[in-house]
């Protein structure tokens, strides 16, 4: 396979998680998510060569959407705000409305969370295992238990908020 | 609130269709690569012309002249500058955006501040000491060129020490703003 195919694979396969991730910290704002996304998959064509353990592909392109996003934010002067629009969800209508309300929450709640609980809760909604969360933010396993225990109960508790 | 697992699935049910195609992309990668590298190349290679200009000159000035002195002055300047922003080139090269991110800030961190640096304190002091090789040559260029030449550039210092000072002063200025936005919230 090319680099050029490989690369396609890993687009199509990767471009919803990568946009869910900087939607994420863009409070679902479309808009700012696309230009992220975008800015991730130029070093992933970039640096495909020096990708050397292919198992590891997931953990290396969040590494990269997360260090993009959160460059882009310092970048930033005024900080997205809630949009009305979200990305489609694969539900009938009256469960896709529902499900749109839910995720729409979950960015307001994620607007009153604290960057590095943000970071925590995006990519525990990605599903990534604990190792590579614990690499991707920079903080020990034993460290990652608690902050994530944490974490969910604060999600939780502002989920549970009627006034989010 | 709906379990974790739910809102995961859910979370994660949210699809996206990519706007632009995969070779846009990688045509898009090729070029800022490519800019990126012409920009930071393109000024070592005017300020190595330069001084390769000037050394020239600097071979056939007669030994213990202040055209000479001034030379080495000016040229020294130049080198000092270069050398700096071959070594801020190979920093910003080195920094790796798939690195885990603690290290990933530092680095991009430490580039910034190095930036800051060369656009205040070593762009100042390269100036002042390119000016000042200037001066030191101007008695002999009273003594040795045509009157009316040598107040061409007399004038050509009075107008070009500011105008030059201010496009210096406005660049770094922009870039200083964009890096110390950057510095603060790291």
């Amino acid at each position: 396979m090319t680099n050029q195919q490989a690369f396609e694979t890993i687009y199509r396969e990767y471009y919803s998680k990568v946009f869910r991730l900087c939607a994420g910290y863009a409070s679902g704002r479309d808009d700012w998510a696309k230009e992220s996304a975008q800015d991730v998959f130029i070093p992933v064509w970039n640096k495909l060569d020096t990708l050397k353990d292919k198992q590891a592909l997931a953990a290396w392109i969040y590494r990269i959407a997360f260090n993009t996003c959160m460059k882009r934010l310092k970048a930033t002067k005024h900080q997205p705000t809630l949009p009305e629009q979200l990305p489609e969800i694969a539900y009938s209508p009256e469960e896709s409305a529902e499900a749109n309300e839910m995720i729409k929450k979950v960015h307001r709640a994620l607007d009153h969370m604290k960057a590095d609980e943000k970071n925590l809760v995006l990519l525990m909604l990605e599903g990534l295992e604990n190792k590579d969360i614990s690499e991707i933010l920079g903080i020990s396993r034993t460290h990652l238990r608690v902050k994530m225990h944490r974490t969910r109960q604060k999600l939780k508790t502002l989920l549970e908020d009627e006034r989010l | 609130m709906k379990d974790f697992n739910d809102l995961q699935a859910l979370w994660q049910n949210q699809n996206t269709t990519p706007s632009d195609s995969a070779e846009k992309l990688i045509g898009l990668a090729r070029n800022q690569k490519t800019k990126s590298i012409r920009k930071h190349r393109s000024g070592i290679l005017v300020l190595s012309i330069t001084s390769l200009i000037l050394i020239a000159i600097w071979v056939f000035t007669p030994f213990a002249n202040p055209v000479g002195y001034g030379l080495t002055v000016m040229i020294s300047a130049l080198i000092i500058r270069i050398l700096l922003e071959v070594y801020s080139y190979q920093r910003m090269k080195s920094i790796d955006i798939t690195d885990v991110s603690t290290k990933y800030h530092q680095q991009i961190k430490a580039y910034y501040k190095l930036r800051k640096q060369l656009m205040t304190t070593i762009t100042a002091i390269t100036v002042v000491l390119y000016i000042l090789g200037f001066m030191i040559m101007i008695p002999t260029f009273k003594q040795t060129l045509p009157t009316w030449f040598y107040w061409y550039i007399i004038a050509f210092l009075i107008v070009g020490i500011p105008l030059g000072s201010y496009f210096l002063i406005r660049q770094a200025r922009n870039e200083i703003r964009d890096l110390k936005r950057v510095i603060e919230k790291l």
